[in-house]
């Protein structure tokens, strides 16, 4: 072989800025925290704070520029509308953080900084088109949410909760890698649409080990966001997990699981991979529900409820195309504003050292907090899918993209399904507003919080309404997310990149 | 020849990555994982990749190895009976019965996909060499060559964050567990 | 300003809300009147409306069409015409007294306010929305404040009833919603607007799909009306619920319903309306007699004002019914059988809910309504007496009382459709006239208990609440030409689909 010529990077820098802006912010903070432990208390948040405007402000830039895919990355309206998603989560959660992490005794510069990095994780699995990339991101996720699973030292929840997600996020990696590989092999490449196009151009007998190997990271996927029958970890995790960690986990975890699937699911594979989404969507709704019912505290209830919520927000991505790509961004949002808001309510409700944290232990307390009162039903009912919220309209673009795209029997069993879930959000609103307050003497739950805890409450009871009744323009442009998915979908075909036969890349990526 | 000998070493290796999850004694374990390095270093020889061989061998047979024995040592943990019991009663059947199904799956695959598995790779020349592997990790793969810095990063950072004492808590008992670094 | 008064009334309500919200609540005078006068104000306009409607056929007035969601279709379409103008009055009549009737509400006083100014908003939405998203959306939203009123204020068994109210009110719209989706794409003009999609006829023809969205939605407003069997909430609902609340849910709420049948289904379906209108026709059959004999055999005085809804609420079924029938029934009938409809549901919302409000009178004073305990409240009580003497003659049917017109037009109306039906139905007549006399006599006749000698008169706050709806009964029931005029062009319309079909 003739001595390599090296050749210089030809992608523009500009396509990896956000990542790049957002990572760099996180060491910013970190070593921020170590430095000035003194001021961490403040300064490790407003840092965090002003990264994620910074990282904001980077991509919607980018996005401006109209980038060609770089061979691993795309900077296309997905990954602008995506991580601004991502951003909008990572902020809500740094502002719920700071009320949780001060009464636990959690602050240490760490938090802020692995939550950035995680969120940079999230963003780089929605703007990847490469397996390669995808699995990176998907590291850079997790490996940060094992450490915030078990943040909170004192307590062997969080403990547990960590070793299990890790244990089990470990082995649904190796599904990934496995996964990649095998696609790799049966396609020779690692790009995600060259990998879907390579056996549309039928190699014979290669489509087995296509199959499978996308079934493994589909299986990998399903796992982060918590798909039945690879959602055994979810009610333990979250429960375990600190509070304001569970919520950043229940909304960018999944929202970054559902990017790479609607990345894979752009690449166009078809027969099998539709039936697979169609069972998995349908256990999830159906058992995600049921289980949900009988829960007690309220955290394995927002678990159940998130599970359930992953199986309607399949159900887009099986749809696929522009509306239901749109419709799981949508959802996406509206999901975000109303899981957090009810994560917030529970923060402030459960008290010092999370004492009460049982459905029980909220009997009457509207009659305390009005405003807790009213802000927690806006949630429940906007979960429950009720009209003129945020979750119905998006529950709404969901089923109806799945009409359209031929599944109206996954439709009527998703709407039934929801008609379950509101028995057990009507429950958290018929024990808050209709059951009398215990004694005041009793383990009674907090109902004061900081100003600020009460700002994000109703800030994000308000935008679960504005959500809902404004959608409009918030549609439109999830619309061109999605429009900009299936754009760079068919510009990574027809530019065919030249992609070598030899791939070392993929094994020296995947040496886990 | 090449694909006896694939099969052996393959088959080494698998036997004791079993090993490593059978064995009660977590220093047996580490020894057990040695072999599998070991064996499936010799894979990338039969690649003809030296360069990776000699990287898998040093890096992962080497050293991370020996971090691992350390740590052992120093937290001195014993073998833990009973690790195993306590488990639901159909949990093994259930196990037993996903492991089938995927061994089943596997045996398919080579059935179906048969002669593309035993095709014989064409291995490009030059294949795992040191240029090789630099030319592809500086140019095509170099943005995920830089976020697997990031990721070290994270594991770094949340590998202090779990070992370092608990603040204010009393009991700094909660053993490392989930803080093994990558 | 014309096109504009529909939304003014409507969100009038919910501006209100805000301003309430914002008074501190150990103020508890200020939200209340605030409400009441505030009240007023949707009140005069819908009385307006009422003066101002030219009527016509099919004469769609104040129609405003403004997109909302144009990527799926969806306009903020409202309008009125003769069959939402006397409901939007209704709505905002009731509301007014149920405000003022609910002074006497001492705890949670701003919760409970906000929550009835929110139901207005919801139910004055459902009667003006002309486009099946919205008409959805508002559907929804006058659900949960009525669910938030049985729950906190109510009886003691409040949170069952609650739930139960929620849970088969919420699996009615949920088959509702899956029809409007299917009627959408059926149609494929990507357009949710109830007029247009009634034009395209998306299931012409296809009678099997036809008669799917068909029971669809027939479960979704038989829920509500409610038809025998869907019925069992209505009594735990209606026992639970505070006064006022149960004056909404009777007067209002179940009128959505009914409503739903003529505003959505009749056009829509045509085909499969006509083809199950006989099945409907029985059911509410059984909703007469059953309900007026379930009635007879109550001990409770609420829960029998509430079975007799289910039996009154079959009377509007059956003009429903009747007006869509496959028989060879001429455009007279069924138009004076929908007039007749029209008019129950108008005329039953005046009943019931002054009833209610005289169940309430006495069960705050004697803290029972158990009406083996009453007794001789006449000689204590001489204005209560008079009021309940006229609302229950009223609700029986006596010639010069609107209910008297409104079932005198059904049946005349659904005779020649439904020669049997409409005669065993006659049963149903007299049963409640007998379970009424023997209410009266059982409360206000008979020597009086002395366990009731002290009670107390009903006060001016309750006679302001009751009289008006008195006062409506005796003015339609001798002169129901002010109303005939409005509904019977969307009357006459509506039953022009069904002749010669």
């Amino acid at each position: 072989m003739t001595a390599p010529s090296l050749q210089i990077i030809t992608w523009n820098l500009w396509v990896s800025a956000p990542v790049c802006a957002l990572a760099a912010s996180a060491m910013v903070t970190l070593i921020a925290g170590a430095f000035w432990p003194a001021f961490a208390r403040w300064l490790t948040p407003c840092l965090a704070l002003g990264g994620i405007a910074l990282t904001a402000a980077f991509t919607i830039l980018a996005g401006m520029l109209g980038l060609p895919p770089a061979g691993m990355q795309v900077m296309d309206s997905f990954t602008v509308v995506f991580d601004l998603i991502i951003l909008i989560a990572a902020f809500i959660t740094v502002l719920v953080s700071n009320h949780y992490v001060t009464r636990e005794n959690l602050e240490r510069g760490e938090y802020y900084a692995l939550m950035m990095l995680s969120a940079s994780g999230a963003m780089l699995m929605a703007a990847s088109d490469n397996y390669v990339m995808m699995f990176l991101g998907l590291e850079l996720l997790s490996i940060p949410l094992y450490v915030l699973a078990g943040f909170s030292r004192g307590r062997s929840e969080s403990q547990e909760s960590a070793l299990k997600y890790l244990l089990l996020g470990a082995f649904a990696s190796a599904f990934f890698v496995f996964g990649a590989a095998l696609v790799f092999s049966a396609t020779g490449s690692t790009n995600i649409v060259v990998a879907g196009d390579a056996t549309e151009r039928a190699l014979v007998g290669t489509t087995p080990i296509y199959v499978i190997g996308l079934a493994m990271i589909l299986t990998a996927l399903a796992f982060k966001v918590a798909l039945v029958p690879f959602h055994m970890w979810t009610p333990d995790v979250y429960q375990g997990a600190p509070t304001s960690v569970t919520a950043f986990m229940a909304v960018v975890a999944k929202a970054a699981g559902f990017g790479a699937l609607a990345r894979v699911a752009a690449a166009g594979p078809e027969g099998s991979w539709t039936v697979l989404l169609w069972g998995l969507s349908a256990a999830t709704m159906i058992w995600g529900n049921l289980l949900a019912i009988s829960q007690n505290n309220i955290k394995r209830l927002l678990a159940y409820s998130s599970i359930a919520h992953a199986g309607y927000l399949l159900m887009g991505i099986l749809a696929g195309g522009r509306a239901g790509i749109s419709a799981v961004l949508f959802y996406l949002l509206a999901y975000a504003a109303m899981t957090f808001g009810a994560f917030a309510a529970v923060i402030i409700l459960a008290g010092r050292g999370d004492g009460a944290e049982d459905i029980e232990d909220y009997r009457g307390i509207a009659r305390r907090s009005p405003l807790l009162g009213w802000t927690m039903a806006i949630f429940m009912f906007s979960l429950a899918g009720l009209p003129p919220f945020a979750g119905f309209f998006g529950k709404l673009y969901l089923f109806s993209a799945a009409v359209e795209a031929g599944y109206p029997g996954l439709t009527v069993l998703a709407v039934l399904t929801s008609v379950m879930g509101v028995f057990y959000y009507l429950r958290v609103t018929v024990v808050m507003w209709m059951q009398e307050p215990e004694a005041e003497s009793g383990p009674a739950a907090q109902t004061s919080a900081p100003l600020l805890s009460r700002l994000v409450l109703s800030a994000l009871a308000v935008a679960v309404l504005a959500l809902g009744i404004f959608s409009s323009p918030v549609l439109r442009w999830t619309n061109s997310g999605s429009a900009g998915l299936e754009r760079s979908a068919e510009a990574a075909i027809q530019m065919t990149l030249p992609e070598p036969t030899n791939a070392p890349a993929a094994l020296s990526g995947g040496s886990r | 020849m090449t694909w006896l000998t694939f099969l052996i070493v393959s088959g080494i290796a698998v036997i004791f990555a079993g090993g490593l999850i059978f064995s009660r004694n977590a220093v047996h374990g580490a020894m057990c994982l040695v072999a599998s390095f070991c064996a499936i270093a010799t894979l990338f020889l039969l690649l003809s990749a030296e360069f990776i061989f000699v990287v898998q061998i040093a890096v992962y047979a080497g050293a991370i190895m020996v971090l691992f024995l350390f740590v052992m040592m120093l937290l001195n943990v014993q073998g833990q009976e009973g690790a195993l019991a306590g488990r639901a009663p159909g949990q093994l059947l259930v196990a037993l019965a996903l492991g089938a199904a995927l061994l089943g799956q596997a045996v398919w695959l080579v059935a179906r996909g048969g002669e593309i598995i035993s095709r014989p790779a064409r291995i490009p020349a030059g294949f795992g060499s040191p240029e090789d592997i630099g030319t592809a990790l500086f140019t095509r793969n170099l943005l995920p060559f830089e976020i697997t810095s990031l990721v070290l990063l994270a594991a770094m950072a949340g590998a202090v964050v779990l070992a370092r004492k608990a603040g204010l808590s009393p009991k700094p008992n909660g053993a490392p567990a989930g803080g093994k670094p990558e | 300003m014309d096109r504009w008064v529909l939304t003014v009334i409507t969100f009038l309500p919910l501006g209100l809300l805000a301003a309430v919200l914002f008074v501190p609540g150990r103020r508890p005078n200020v939200i209340r009147w605030l409400s009441i006068a505030g009240s007023l104000v949707p009140l005069a306009l819908s009385a307006w409306l009422w003066l101002d409607y030219s009527g016509g056929a099919h004469g769609l007035q104040y129609a405003v069409n403004r997109p909302w969601i144009p990527l799926i279709g969806v306009n903020y379409h409202v309008g009125a015409d003769g069959l939402s103008v006397p409901m939007i009055f209704l709505t905002t009549l009731l509301t007014t007294i149920s405000l003022i009737y609910s002074l006497n509400i001492k705890e949670r006083v701003k919760e409970f306010y906000c929550l009835f100014l929110l139901l207005e908003t919801g139910m004055l939405g459902v009667f003006v929305a002309l486009d099946y998203f919205l008409f959805y959306v508002f559907w929804e939203v006058s659900l949960v404040p009525m669910y938030f009123l049985i729950g906190i204020w109510g009886g003691p068994r409040r949170e069952y009833a609650a739930i139960k109210f929620f849970l088969y009110t919420l699996v009615g719209s949920v088959a509702m919603l899956l029809a409007i989706l299917a009627m959408y794409f059926a149609t494929g003009a990507r357009t949710f607007d109830i007029i247009a999609i009634a034009g395209a006829q998306p299931f012409a023809g296809q009678m099997a799909l036809q008669g799917l969205v068909f029971w669809a939605l027939f479960l979704g407003f038989a829920i509500k009306v409610p038809v025998w069997p869907f019925h069992t909430w209505l009594p735990d609902a209606h026992v639970e619920a505070p006064t006022a609340g149960s004056v909404i849910l009777a007067g209002v709420l179940l009128k959505m319903g009914c409503y739903g049948f003529l505003r959505i289904v009749l056009p829509t379906l045509p085909e499969a309306a006509q083809q199950y209108a006989v099945w409907v026709a029985v059911l509410a059959l059984i909703s007469i007699v059953y309900g007026a004999f379930v009635a007879m055999a109550q001990m409770d005085f609420k829960k029998l004002i509430a079975y007799s809804s289910v039996n009154h609420m079959g009377y509007v079924m059956l003009g429903i019914a009747a007006a869509c029938s496959l028989g060879p029934a001429n455009l007279s009938d069924r138009a004076t059988a929908l007039n007749g409809a029209m008019l129950q549901m108008f005329s039953h919302g005046v009943i019931t809910g002054a009833l209610f409000l005289l169940v309430g009178v006495v069960y705050e004073r004697a803290h029972t309504r158990d009406l083996r305990e009453f007794g001789g409240l006449g000689a204590v009580m001489a204005k209560y007496s008079v009021l309940l003497w006229m609302s229950c003659f009223a609700s029986l049917g006596l010639p010069g009382m609107s209910g008297f017109v409104a079932e005198f037009f059904v049946f005349r109306g659904a005779f020649p459709a439904y020669l049997l039906i409409t005669c065993l139905s006659m049963i149903g007549l007299v049963v409640t006239a007998a379970y009424l006399l023997w209410t009266i006599q059982r409360v206000l006749l008979g020597p009086v208990n002395p366990k009731w000698a002290g009670l107390k008169d009903m006060d001016w706050r309750e006679i302001v609440s009751v009289v008006p709806l008195i006062a409506l009964m005796i003015l339609f029931g001798v002169y129901p030409a002010p109303i005939f005029r409005i509904l019977n062009g969307y009357a006459t319309g509506l039953a022009s689909y069904f002749v010669g079909g």
